[in-house]
């Protein structure tokens, strides 16, 4: 099952927002996950503790994220899965760009394993 | 964190464990002693003259970020330029108030060559790069899908 942790860019009214819509989404911001004790953590941590509780990360950062994978990759460690957001396709702005995106993928990807996927939304 | 272009000699007298402490930190990033140094002052000037600002290890080196977040500066600045600079609708977006949305600006104001490259970086890893470095990376394309 397809569980959305929304990076801490991503703007919190997008899981609020994607909760309240027809199928039960479940979504939670960084700022509001475990109590936001996760909050300035760093990445690793984050995908860690995500890792465990098989949630999938979602995030417009390609800086910080991708080179733990790399690194959990090559040492046959196992993620949760991210999804990747295309800050040119879709705004940071555009939250409700990005409401319909993730619903669309819910809808097609809701019964997929997630462990270690890497998706590209553009 | 870019370093000055230009440099003078200051000598320094340090604890003994304080230099210990300085050249395992050096060997640690593969700096030199000196090195370490004045990049520890650097970023010490730099917390100490902008508010919210702070300093962190991450994968993609060492980042100014912002106090009690886990957003580096060019992460704010991505978000405050998506708002076409609308920094009251940046701090809603973040649900942070508008001083610390501010603090960022004028950090990436004055070290705007550094935010600059890094939202580049950002940019630059694009489908193709990272399919390279995660090679179970798929593309999704809701609109292109919407209009099949």
């Amino acid at each position: 099952m397809l569980k959305l942790l929304l990076n801490e860019e991503i703007a919190p009214s997008v899981a609020a927002d994607l909760r309240r819509r027809e199928g039960g989404m479940v979504v939670a911001a960084l700022t509001e996950w475990e109590g936001g004790n996760f909050v300035g953590k760093d990445t690793a941590e984050i995908l860690r503790e995500a890792a465990d509780q098989e949630w999938t990360l979602v995030t417009y950062d390609r800086l910080k994220v991708p080179p733990t994978l790399k690194n959990w990759t090559e040492e046959e460690c196992l993620h949760g899965g991210v999804i990747f957001v295309d800050e040119k396709s879709i705004p940071p702005a555009e939250t409700a760009m990005l409401i319909s995106a993730l619903n669309w993928l819910h809808q097609l990807t809701e019964s997929w394993e997630w462990t270690n996927r890497a998706l590209w939304l553009g | 964190m870019a370093k000055a272009a230009s440099s003078m000699v200051v000598s320094m007298r340090l604890p003994t464990e304080t230099a210990k402490r300085l050249r395992r930190l050096a060997n640690r990033y593969g700096w030199t002693p000196s090195d370490a140094s004045a990049r520890l002052v650097e970023e010490g000037l730099r917390r100490s003259e902008f508010a919210f600002i702070d300093f962190r290890d991450t994968p993609a080196g060492r980042q100014a970020c912002i106090q009690a977040s886990s957003l580096a500066v060019w992460e704010v600045m991505q978000i405050v330029r998506s708002y076409k600079g609308d920094v009251a609708a940046a701090a809603k977006h973040l649900g942070w108030s508008q001083v610390k949305v501010q603090a960022a600006v004028h950090y990436a104001e004055a070290f705007s060559s550094e935010i600059n490259e890094a939202i580049a970086d950002n940019q630059a890893t694009d489908f193709v790069a990272l399919k390279q470095l995660l090679p179970q990376t798929v593309e999704f394309l809701p609109k292109k899908s919407a209009s099949r």
